[in-house]
């Protein structure tokens, strides 16, 4: 096939288009330099003036990166729509919108880690402002070098560049805007960047649902594949054995289908033997003519032996499209029966349903699974810091211009992510049509890019690169800026010199965008491999223990800084033992995700709700003047009372 | 990764044209939108 260069072979005219689109973003976020550098607030939040479009836009340009079309693609060629559902907690965001928006903007925090500050009063409150501050500084360097290297290895792909190449410049070209005009170099150049990414995931997911023969075909098409599992043949399997096969009802038993032939496993040092190729698999899963009358075993056969230690893929006719079917081996001439999967859903169909329901705990899309993601979206928006992207977030809810221009965005911006990935999945559906039979996810991770890469005219394949390049440069600006904040705000400004004049403010922030720069190509180039290990522990695990604790923040009064920062330090102690020590050691089960969740949380619960109990409430006072500032919603009732006893509230106003 | 090599395959869809049409109004909406955008903002300058 040659080397990807010349597959895509970039022409002239993508040449032009890339280069007219790149000098456009820089000009644009470069031209508010004069308005970045006037303060610290301008440098960080555009003064707090912006209408909520912009925000909005910001939202959704720095929520749309290059890994993210990997990751979606990855969980639709997995689990078809339901898939969608991986990536539903952005909607923690519209209930967010009207509850802990409104309180954090009223609060004028500029970051989470002051808030924390206003909300809790004291050491413990400093701790947890440093805590955070830190905390988020590392956060925003290694999401810029995890989002960098997947920029650099995606140049290496389509021009040969060295990784660090793509890396370094395409960050760089961020850095220059951001250290210019700040904030409001982000946010404008946001806005550009994200109506060409909406436009350039439109356009290529509509060349890839025409490339697949259109939504009609792709629908027609999945109904008469044939069935599917993938099966990583298991190591203990001794080399010149022969096994069978078979498919059965999960829920009465009967057998459906079961191989008339035995198979044969084979050892690695074997492999010639293994003959059958990618083109073939693909073809045995899409073509009618392979079936049978009688529904069967079509891959593997008596003829093809399987790969001890190797993944392949099970191809069967489907018996009753859509239902719950196990798949079972027995290498013993059948006396016993060895699960290869169980709660499958039978045939192909089931991929454009987001509702196939595979049992309460079992199979690829629980009952279980799907409750946690939506308490998780839904009342994940009572809270701040409920997920990852609260923080860039919160930067946004404080740059606009009121209250109601805050929900505005939040909402209008996770809106916008929602429909994103609903615009993915179908080109991911005419994806998997045309390449069924992907078992690695490295590759099929990879189907929107392909789709783009395969199909696009010349000319709107450089747009695609530029529009690539929009999506890097909106995610990396937020980041640098963000970074900084926190390096500015929270520690130099509030530890070091608090007296500091704007103008020295500006130069700390442009200085700490510099060094959030430089870590991230370190990040980038030593996280390497390692990046889905990396996201999921640190996104997702760390973050469960304290999911309540930052909604509990939020809504109860007697929650206190101690119990916040208890729930940290658990959570730190507590994710590792659940996730990996406990497990490895054989203590405790190697427990699903959602179930970790929980774990946590429960676990969690058990030391900050004792210490926030056993330690004195937050002081009268200061929960008063957080109270009147920031209206908070939930069990504020003893300050309320207190607040409309002194005079600081009345009556009506409650109404 | 390797695999993405193998699996782009050159089997362009639509008229050549589209390849300059498309970029082409979209960049004049981008640079419309930014100099909206500017003018909106420039009265805040300074």
């Amino acid at each position: 096939m040659g080397s990807l260069q010349n597959i895509i072979s970039f022409q002239p005219l993508d040449w032009f288009w890339l280069a007219a689109f790149v000098i456009l973003m820089i000009f644009f976020g470069a031209y508010f330099y004069r308005m970045g550098k006037r303060s610290q607030s301008d440098f960080f939040l555009a003064g707090r003036g912006l209408p909520w479009w912009l925000p909005a836009s910001s939202v959704y340009a720095t929520h749309t990166a290059t890994d993210t079309p990997i990751w979606v693609a990855g969980v639709i060629y997995k689990y078809g729509l339901t898939g969608l559902w991986y990536a539903f907690f952005a909607a923690w965001c519209a209930i967010s919108a009207f509850i802990s928006t409104r309180i954090f903007r009223r609060s004028l925090a500029y970051s989470q880690a002051e808030w924390q500050t206003l909300r809790f009063g004291g050491l413990g409150a400093e701790m947890i402002r440093g805590w955070l501050a830190g905390w988020q500084v590392f956060m925003n360097m290694f999401i810029l070098g995890w989002v960098g290297i997947a920029m650099g290895k995606l140049c290496h792909m389509i021009f040969g560049w060295d990784i660090w190449v793509g890396l370094v410049v395409f960050t760089g070209i961020g850095a220059l805007y951001v250290m210019m005009s700040g904030y409001w170099g982000v946010v404008m150049a946001d806005f550009q960047q994200g109506i060409i990414a909406l436009l350039l995931i439109f356009i290529v997911s509509v060349w890839g649902v025409i490339a697949a023969g259109g939504p009609q075909e792709i629908i027609s098409k999945l109904k008469i594949y044939n069935s599917t599992v993938e099966w990583k043949i298991p190591n203990e399997i001794p080399p010149g054995t022969t096994g069978w096969l078979r498919i059965r009802d999960t829920r009465s038993g009967e057998v459906y289908i079961e191989n008339e032939a035995p198979i044969r496993f084979i050892h690695e040092d074997n492999k010639t033997a293994y003959n059958i190729s990618p083109d073939e698999v693909q073809h045995l899963i899409t073509k009618e003519k392979s079936r049978s009358e009688t529904p069967c075993v079509i891959y593997p056969t008596d003829v093809q032996p399987l790969v001890i230690g190797s993944t392949c893929q099970i191809i069967w006719t489907p018996v009753h499209k859509g239902k719950l079917v196990d798949i079972q081996f027995s290498i013993d001439n059948r006396q016993s029966w060895q699960i290869i999967a169980d709660h499958h859903l039978d045939g192909q169909v089931w991929r454009i349903n987001p509702f196939c329901f595979t049992g309460l705990t079992r199979g690829q899309f629980p009952v279980a699974w799907f409750v946690t993601m939506l308490i998780i979206a839904l009342i994940g928006g009572f809270g701040m810091g409920t997920s990852i992207d609260w923080y860039p977030e919160a930067q946004r809810i404080q740059s606009a211009k009121t209250v109601r221009d805050a929900s505005y965005s939040i909402w209008a911006g996770s809106a916008a992510v929602l429909i994103r990935n609903s615009v993915w999945a179908a080109a991911i559906l005419g994806f998997f049509v045309l390449f069924p039979h992907l078992t690695r996810s490295a590759d099929y991770e990879m189907g929107w890019y392909v789709l783009g890469f395969s199909y696009l005219p010349i000319g709107l394949v450089g747009f695609f690169f530029a529009g690539i390049l929009a999506i890097h440069l909106s995610t990396v600006s937020t980041h640098l800026n963000l970074g900084a904040m926190y390096a500015t705000r929270d520690f130099f400004h509030h530890y070091v010199k608090p007296h500091a004049s704007e103008a020295s403010l500006v130069k700390v922030g442009r200085i700490s965008t510099l060094i959030l720069l430089v870590g991230s190509f370190i990040f980038g180039i030593i996280i390497g491999e390692e990046i889905t290990q990396w996201l999921i522990f640190a996104l997702w695990i760390m973050m469960a223990g304290v999911w309540l604790p930052n909604i509990l923040q939020v809504i109860w009064w007697r929650f206190n800084a101690w119990g916040y920062l208890s729930a940290w330090i658990a959570n730190l102690g507590l994710s590792w033992l659940i996730v990996w020590v406990l497990p490895n050691f054989g203590i405790i089960p190697e427990l699903p995700d959602y179930m970790q969740f929980w774990a946590l949380i429960v676990l969690n619960a058990l030391i900050y709700i004792p210490v926030t109990l056993f330690t004195k409430p937050e002081n009268m006072d200061h929960l008063l003047k957080y109270y009147v500032m920031c209206r908070p919603i939930g069990f504020w009732g003893p300050i309320k009372k207190e607040a409309l006893k002194r005079g600081l509230l009345i009556e009506h106003q409650e109404k | 990764m390797m695999n993405f090599t193998v699996m782009v395959i050159n089997q362009r869809i639509g008229a050549p044209w589209l390849g300059f049409v498309i970029p082409a109004a979209i960049f004049l909406v981008s640079v419309a939108l930014t100099f909206l955008l500017i003018r909106h903002f420039s009265k805040d300058k300074e």
